[in-house]
């Protein structure tokens, strides 16, 4: 699993985005945005060659066209699978161990 | 419908703006066009749509990072392709290596066996000279047996011998070292390379080698019986 670490920002929210449900493109890509409080904006090219190769490692995978509810194109969906969520999870417990170091350092503590 | 565009002008700007992403889309790997070009156009229409309804910098900014970003991205997936491409070839080569050992090694093999067998009649000869075996004791066939105590004969008391005399006891003399020789680094190899093998790969190997032996004991015959038989008189 920590071969896989540490991930790319972009990779990071886009897999953070697709926690709650399973999201088209678009709503990834808002998604990602607004988790990360505007500084990961994805161009279109970026997002789908990160969820290709997020795809290929079977991290995500992705849904049959569906009709969306506003009657407009019918669009894939894309989910997180079990191996992505359990390499999600590990990166959160990297960076929290990182935090924490970093914290008991500038407080004066011992590692 | 109010999307905050304002004339039939920025409409057709639009439009023509989409229009160029499906052209630059087309420089795509063709593979990755088809899974993706699609949802990456109608993404783009939609995302361009809020943009030039949020303001006009927000759409200035959507469209330098859509179309500098673009081109980055083909050239990424240009090499990943070749990445792939060369990570698919040495997968082969390595495949071809260990095929190649595989038959190297079953050769090897077979040459030791049969210049152990050759050697039979020779060895008995070299280690009593005045006693050649006997001709019960039969390689290949009566004549062949005689041909080689004539041979060896022959050749280990210096006289003069015809050609094929010569390279049949040459042949005989050489070809255990020679074998052997070529065996044992063979054999290493094929043991050091083990560990790296697949299973599949493994059961092939132990399943031809298996065959093989099989082969030998039970059906190849030189003297018209089994070889099994052979050993166990």
């Amino acid at each position: 699993m920590n071969e896989h670490l540490p991930l790319t920002e972009a990779t990071f929210f886009i897999l953070l985005a697709l926690v709650s449900s399973p999201k088209h493109g678009y709503a990834i890509m808002q998604e990602a945005e607004t988790l990360s409080d505007g500084r990961v904006t994805l161009s279109t090219g970026t997002l789908y060659g990160a969820l290709k190769r997020l795809l290929e490692q079977e991290w995500i995978a992705r849904t049959e066209e569906s009709q969306p509810s506003d009657g407009g194109k019918p669009r894939k969906d894309y989910y997180l699978t079990d191996l992505g969520r359990r390499i999600l999870s590990a990166e959160t417990n990297r960076l929290q161990h990182l935090a924490q170091t970093a914290q008991r350092r500038l407080q004066g503590g011992t590692l | 419908m109010d999307d905050g565009l304002d004339s039939k002008g920025d409409r057709l700007i639009l439009r023509r703006l989409i229009w160029l992403y499906r052209r630059l889309l087309s420089l795509y790997p063709a593979d990755y066009r088809q899974d993706f070009a699609d949802e990456m156009q109608t993404i783009f229409a939609q995302a361009l749509h809020d943009a030039a309804a949020h303001s006009d910098t927000r759409l200035l900014q959507f469209l330098l990072r859509e179309f500098l970003t673009l081109p980055v991205c083909i050239m990424q997936e240009y090499y990943q392709l070749r990445y792939d491409y060369q990570e698919q070839l040495m997968r082969k080569i390595r495949r071809l290596q260990l095929t190649r050992r595989l038959v190297l090694g079953i050769i090897t093999g077979m040459l030791l066996l049969i210049g152990l067998f050759s050697v039979i009649p020779f060895t008995a000869f070299i280690l009593n000279p005045q006693n050649p075996p006997p001709v019960e004791m039969h390689y290949f066939s009566d004549h062949v047996i005689q041909q080689s105590n004539a041979t060896a004969d022959s050749f280990f008391s210096g006289e003069q011998l015809s050609g094929f005399y010569v390279a049949a006891a040459y042949l005989t003399v050489f070809f255990v070292p020679i074998t052997i020789g070529v065996s044992v680094p063979v054999t290493l190899l094929l043991v050091k390379s083990w560990a790296g093998i697949g299973q599949k790969e493994r059961r092939v190997t132990l399943t031809v080698c298996s065959a093989w032996m099989g082969l030998f004991l039970f059906i190849i015959s030189p003297t018209g019986q089994t070889m099994l038989g052979w050993i166990l008189d």
